[in-house]
């Protein structure tokens, strides 16, 4: 799969973090031994890439901000259980896309909503006119999917995560997980035409 | 000609994991059909796009005061590891246990300090008060008591079912996390019947349940 843990390794690329580059493991380590001055560092080093994810994942910028915060907390909490078999990125990004998943599975079954979206089909085509363009329009067509199809198509297609690590992430069926993904192309390709 | 490709195929192809033996017919009709190349180029354009879209966003406000807070507000006692033993396996590590006795210390400390700090001043009992107080549960205890349970509950099945996969030491390990955790939790409970609103309390017994799902969640994890 051309897409498949494309760039995941890779750092924040966004904002401050690129910056600088602070020295990952050894941060980790001191966190690991509970202190909490070395977390800031790693927060800010990390934070851009996280944010993103939560906020294509969701399409709403509240519960991004609540998401991300919450991943953070949550990597401090379980810092102890990263050991090193993958870059400290990755691991925060797995924790991130568990913790994404998991608010949206809670918040289905209590609410049961219907999502305050646009229908696609009825949205104006918007004329591109260059690459920057043509980015915005994708992030807010990206927005207006449905939860499901959205959260498989950021995983896969931006994110590079494969179809079965997907479908461990979501639960979900590889057939069922790839229909997904073929909807949301199909309507972001409409949209966008 | 042959018929149009259908969207699986398209994907399929776009993807790289169209089976080879369909392959020859696919390429053959994309070559001869002006709407179904067109419909390949639009989705690659549209791959392209989402794998040039930026990895990261920069957040509105700076969050760290506020994560920082919340991290010592709760008193949340990080799993921590001992950085120089990357190879020994989880279960043999002393973290594992230090952490859930670090929260066994804290609880007790801050359950003793509450029980033992003066009483506070109370009005003289009126003739028609009962003379006795009943123990209560506040909504706030009583959700978070049933928001966790289940969830453990659900933990623990999982833990049970995978047990047999698990090395005895790390079994033992877990359980024993678990008993200290469980004492923490019914210490918190005890004086929360009669402090029902005590935020204190009510922080460390949502700290408590937390570590107890981190230490089953880390446990299966690491068999699934």
């Amino acid at each position: 799969m051309p897409v498949s843990a494309r760039s995941r390794d890779s750092k924040p690329e966004a904002g401050r973090a690129a910056s600088s580059t602070p020295d990952v493991p050894a941060l980790v380590a001191r966190v690991q031994a509970g202190e909490i001055e070395a977390f800031e560092p790693l927060y800010r080093h990390h934070v851009d890439r996280v944010y993103a994810l939560c906020l294509r994942m969701t399409g709403h910028t509240g519960r991004a901000k609540e998401l991300t915060q919450d991943v953070f907390v949550r990597c401090w909490e379980r810092i102890g259980s990263f050991r090193g078999d993958s870059a400290f990125g990755t691991w925060l990004h797995r924790v991130a896309v568990n913790l994404v998943l998991e608010q949206h599975r809670a918040t289905a079954r209590r609410e049961r909503r219907v999502e305050p979206r646009a229908d696609l089909e009825n949205l104006p085509h918007v004329a591109l006119s260059g690459t920057e363009d043509q980015r915005l329009d994708l992030e807010a067509a990206i927005q207006t999917l449905p939860p499901k199809a959205r959260q498989v198509f950021v995983l896969h297609d931006i994110e590079g995560y494969t179809h079965d690590e997907i479908a461990r992430f979501t639960g979900s069926a590889p057939g069922t997980m790839r229909a997904h993904l073929h909807r949301a192309r199909q309507l972001l390709m409409k949209r966008l035409s | 000609m042959t018929p149009h490709l259908r969207d699986e195929e398209l994907h399929d192809l776009v993807d790289g994991v169209l089976p080879e033996a369909g392959r020859q017919t696919v390429d053959a009709h994309i070559a001869s059909c002006l709407e179904c190349s067109e419909r390949v180029e639009r989705l690659r354009r549209l791959l392209a796009m989402a794998r040039e879209a930026p990895r990261g966003v920069a957040p509105p406000d700076d969050w760290w005061p506020a994560i920082r807070s919340t991290i010592n507000q709760r008193k949340i006692v990080p799993l921590g590891a001992v950085p120089n033993q990357p190879s020994r396996p989880w279960w043999t590590r002393p973290w594992a246990l230090a952490a859930a006795a670090m929260l066994l210390v804290a609880v007790s400390a801050a359950v003793t300090a509450i029980v033992l700090r003066p009483p506070p001043q109370v009005p003289i009992a009126r003739a028609s008060d009962s003379g006795f107080s009943v123990p209560s549960v506040s909504p706030r205890l009583a959700t978070m008591t049933a928001n966790y349970e289940g969830l453990t509950r659900q933990l623990l099945i999982d833990f049970d079912s995978r047990r047999a996969a698990l090395p005895p030491a790390a079994v033992a390990q877990v359980e024993q996390n678990l008993r200290v955790i469980d004492i923490a939790i019914s210490e918190i409970v005890t004086v929360l019947q009669a402090e029902p609103d005590n935020d204190v309390l009510l922080e460390l017994l949502d700290t408590s349940y937390r570590q107890k799902v981190a230490v089953l969640e880390h446990a299966t994890e690491s068999v699934s």
